[in-house]
């Protein structure tokens, strides 16, 4: 082994590079300047601050930083002091020992991986369940207020005095499970379609109408709410918090200084997706044992979960598995209908009719609207004839097709009337749009005789763009008036006029689509509903809303 | 200023001379990436103590690989000192920072939005230039080359009088003040860093850059942002070529074509990895700054002394909470 080096010495006065030889020795370095001037470094006084990676030059420096520093470019004499001094110069770097570095790194990112899955999927969720009990329940109140009145405001609130105390009797019955809840339980009923129901923290839970009216018996909405319930008694959303927190933090330290921001933003955002997807499924299995606990059929919260499944759009149903089964906050409707049914099979208990005395059909028109029952006739009981009414030009062949369209379907037949003639008068010149009221009027007043028929139905068809007075929004594709004559307009329901490709099948489909709306509102006296295979669905928005309906009444 | 600088030969021979010098980083992303995932591992298993000592790996890895002149940088900072430095910056200055988080997230907490504003433009005007000064001053404390320390030595009440009136101009002006502001601040920077008793200074001029912003405004639309890019590299060169250590002057090669390329590949790499692969972002972009980066000048450093100068990490603790990193030089 060599015992003499090349190296260069910096006195740390001065920037002057001073060649040496480097003697190593047992018990330290012997450096020998150009000019002459020798002198020794003990092993134990020195520390070493670079060369620890391939092509770095050896830096030895006495310890405290003071004084000079010695630099010498073949690495190799690492091995000779630690040869030379044996344990003494423990603390210099070993070359020879470098390819450990390799699989280590290897190794490290395994147990960087195995350490955040754990964290992730065990610590962080355990954490938060320790956390949120101590967050205060008058903060979780005030928070759920403010949900409350902004997905539910007053005005939009069904407040039958008689239907809602059958409703707070339900979540009563429920709420007697957990006798020690800090929270004083409350149901709202917002007047919306949406099929869903929303726990706020603190204790509110909000039941949207169309949720209300999908329910067949008390049992069915007793599900949903013992389930949104346990999101509030588990306190979900308090958990949720720290838990988002929590992984932020976790992800910081992983990505350390760097700014792999996307990364980290892409895996919260499956994290969170993660955690609701369990809460959900705790609030499942909890909601149902609460059920079974208050003496309630838990049948009824299966059957109205796979009443969900049923009528789902296709695309739900085929995300249940694989990966994007995993991106679904909610389980996916067939995994959790099995679920229950495995669990309720468990916990076989007595139970008894909930609400005896109440007619649930009448209950669940709390908002004052009668549903649409699921089991809706092919083709309702009907009234008097049906007339069509163009109004200014509307091409023939369209009357003809439409006609032809309720005869050979439904086996309705259609009495066609001469055109109204269109006047200056229906048009309001400062929105260059008819005005649905006149336009009715005009109907009224060209067909008195049909108009007069208690029993009959006028429909006006108008290609002109149309508004309605009493509710001015942007355009109406349909108006009916406080009697039997409605209005339909097809400049909206071209998709040339949002500027899409002219397609005349699809004009033709919304038409029809639209016309068998105001028949069915006014021969067959139906009632909008929130079931999308049928074409009373409604409120119609947009055109994607027309597109989704069916044609079927 | 990224690195502390200096400039390079091609050849090993100390004496002066009127050659071109540049910077050579020879550091490689695997080895960096090797560094950055037992850090990961230990800072995890150490609950994020290890995040400072971790930094130090990196740092001194990076300046190791940096060479002038036939020899390499030092940076003698530890991972203690930073994890300190941390702390005290949390106590002196985080509080504040995170109760004005707290208010913008929950609006009804009760504090005012007037306070809020007050309180952004405190951080602004009192903890961005403390925070620059005070990372400056750590960094160079602790970073050598041939032995001898550089130092910076600009006091943080100045910056902040600095920021305060410039910021105040820049409003008052809608803007206009606004070259003047940023080339005084760099001016201050530049003009208080020494490589040991030899001071760094700056004679550049804004009345010489006002053509290039004028361009940046005009150009800015036009090409959908893209100008940025030439902007900055007329700047970069401006700002280099106006800045002597010495005898010695910078000079920079940057193009805004080769930065365009550096950022947007860059940006690519993280993207495509989620940002995994920053080791090699940040090799690029040392390579970048080494490659286009000149000294000019008799190449005469032999009158330098050492003139060590204390410095905690107090301010490079800060610098990280707020981030004001190195990179606002620019």
């Amino acid at each position: 082994m060599r015992a003499d080096w090349e190296g260069v010495y910096f006195d740390g006065r001065v920037t002057v590079r001073q060649p040496a030889r480097v003697r190593v020795q047992a018990e330290g370095l012997e450096v020998v300047l150009e000019g002459g001037d020798t002198f020794h470094w003990a092993y134990r006084d020195l520390v070493q601050t670079q060369g620890f990676y391939a092509g770095e030059q050896v830096r030895l420096e006495p310890r405290g930083g003071a004084g000079g520093v010695l630099v010498v470019l073949d690495s190799a004499i690492l091995t000779a002091i630690r040869r030379a001094a044996g344990p003494v110069a423990r603390h210099v770097h070993a070359p020879e020992r470098r390819w450990v570095r390799g699989p280590g790194a290897a190794a490290a990112g395994v147990a960087v991986i195995g350490l955040a899955a754990l964290l992730y999927l065990q610590g962080i969720p355990a954490m938060a369940a320790a956390v949120a009990p101590h967050v205060p329940v008058s903060w979780e109140e005030r928070v759920g207020q403010a949900v409350v009145d902004y997905m539910a405001p007053e005005s939009a609130r069904c407040t039958d005095v008689a239907r809602t105390r059958a409703l707070d009797a339900i979540v009563a019955t429920l709420a007697s499970t957990v006798p020690a809840s800090p929270y004083r339980f409350r149901v709202v009923v917002a007047d919306y379609a949406v099929v869903n129901a929303v726990a706020a923290p603190g204790g509110h839970i909000i039941v949207f109408r169309g949720l209300l009216e999908r329910t067949e018996s008390a049992e069915e909405l007793a599900g949903v709410l013992a389930h949104e319930l346990q999101h509030v008694v588990r306190r979900h959303v308090a958990r949720a918090v720290v838990q988002h927190t929590s992984t932020g933090l976790v992800l910081g330290a992983l990505a350390g200084d760097a700014s792999g921001l996307v990364a980290l933003e892409a895996a919260r955002a499956l994290g969170t997706l993660h955690y609701s997807r369990q809460h959900e499924l705790e609030a499942d299995a909890e909601g149902l044992r609460m059920l079974v606990a208050a003496g309630i059929d838990p049948q009824g919260m299966i059957a109205f979960f796979d009443g969900l499944r049923k009528n789902a759009p296709q695309e739900e149903t085929e995300r249940e598995s694989g990966f994007l089964g995993y991106l679904a906050t909610h389980p996916g409707d067939h995994e959790r209908v099995a679920r229950l049914t495995a669990l309720a099979a468990s916990l076989r208990r007595p139970t008894q009719k909930l609400l005896p005395a109440y007619d649930w059909a009448d209950v669940r028109t709390v908002c004052g609207k009668a549903p649409a029952s699921r089991a809706a006739p092919a083709v309702p009981e009907a009234s008097g004839p049906v007339y069509l009414a163009p109004v200014g030009d509307v091409a023939p062949e369209r009357l003809d097709r439409l006609e032809r369209y309720y005869s050979d379907r439904f086996g309705l037949r259609i009495e066609r009337l001469p055109a109204v003639p269109l006047e200056a008068a229906f048009l309001d010149a400062t929105r260059g749009q008819l005005v649905a009221e006149d336009v009715a009027a005009a109907i009224r007043r060209q067909h008195g005789r049909q108009a007069q028929d208690p029993q009959a139905t006028l429909i006006g068809l108008v290609a002109g763009d149309m508004y309605i007075r009493e509710s001015p929004g942007g355009w109406a594709f349909a108006y009916r008036d406080a009697g039997r004559v409605a209005v339909v307009s097809s400049a909206r329901l071209d998709p040339a006029s949002s500027g899409l490709r002219a397609d005349p099948d699809l004009l033709e489909e919304r038409l029809r689509k639209m016309v068998s709306q105001q028949i069915g509102h006014l021969h067959f006296h139906l009632k909008e509903t929130t079931d999308r295979g049928s074409v009373m669905f409604g409120p119609i928005a947009r055109l994607d809303d027309l597109d989704d309906a069916g044609e079927d009444f | 200023l990224t690195l502390a600088p200096g400039s390079t030969t091609s050849g090993n021979g100390p004496g002066p001379g009127p050659s071109v010098r540049r910077l050579y980083f020879y550091g490689a992303s695997p080895a960096l990436l090797g560094i950055q995932i037992v850090n990961v591992l230990l800072t995890f298993l150490t609950l994020g103590v290890f995040h400072f000592w971790g930094k130090v790996r990196v740092l001194r890895y990076v300046l190791s690989q940096t060479e002038l002149d036939g020899d390499r940088f030092a940076y003698y900072g530890t991972g203690r000192e930073l994890l300190f430095g941390f702390l005290k910056a949390v106590l002196l200055f985080a509080l504040p920072v995170a109760l004005l988080n707290v208010q913008r997230l929950d609006p009804t907490f009760g504090l005012w939005l007037e306070a809020a504003i007050v309180g952004y433009v405190l951080i602004y005007i009192v903890l961005f230039p403390l925070a620059m000064v005070g990372a400056r001053r750590y960094r160079f404390s602790r970073t050598s080359w041939r032995g001898v320390r550089f130092s910076f030595r600009g006091r943080g009440l100045d910056l902040i009088r600095l920021f305060a009136r410039d910021t105040l101009l820049t409003l008052v002006t809608l803007g206009v003040y606004y070259p003047w502001f940023a080339v005084r601040r760099h001016a201050f920077l530049v003009s208080h860093s020494y490589f040991g008793t030899e001071p760094f200074r700056f004679d550049g001029r804004t009345r010489d850059l006002l053509g290039t912003y004028v361009r940046l405004v005009l150009l800015w639309l036009p090409t959908f942002g893209f100008y940025w890019f030439w902007f900055a590299a007329r700047k970069q060169r401006y700002l280099w070529r106006h800045t002597t250590l010495g005898s010695l002057r910078f000079d920079s090669a940057v193009t805004g074509w080769r930065l365009l390329q550096l950022r947007l590949g860059n940006a690519l790499i993280l993207l495509a990895t989620l940002g995994l692969a920053w080791p090699w972002a940040r090799v690029r972009s040392l390579r970048f700054t080494c490659r286009n980066l000149r000294l000019t000048g008799a190449f005469d450093l032999s009158g330098v002394r050492q003139e060590p100068r204390g410095a905690t990490a107090v301010g490079e603790g800060l610098a990280g909470l707020v981030d004001a990193g190195f990179e606002m030089s620019w």
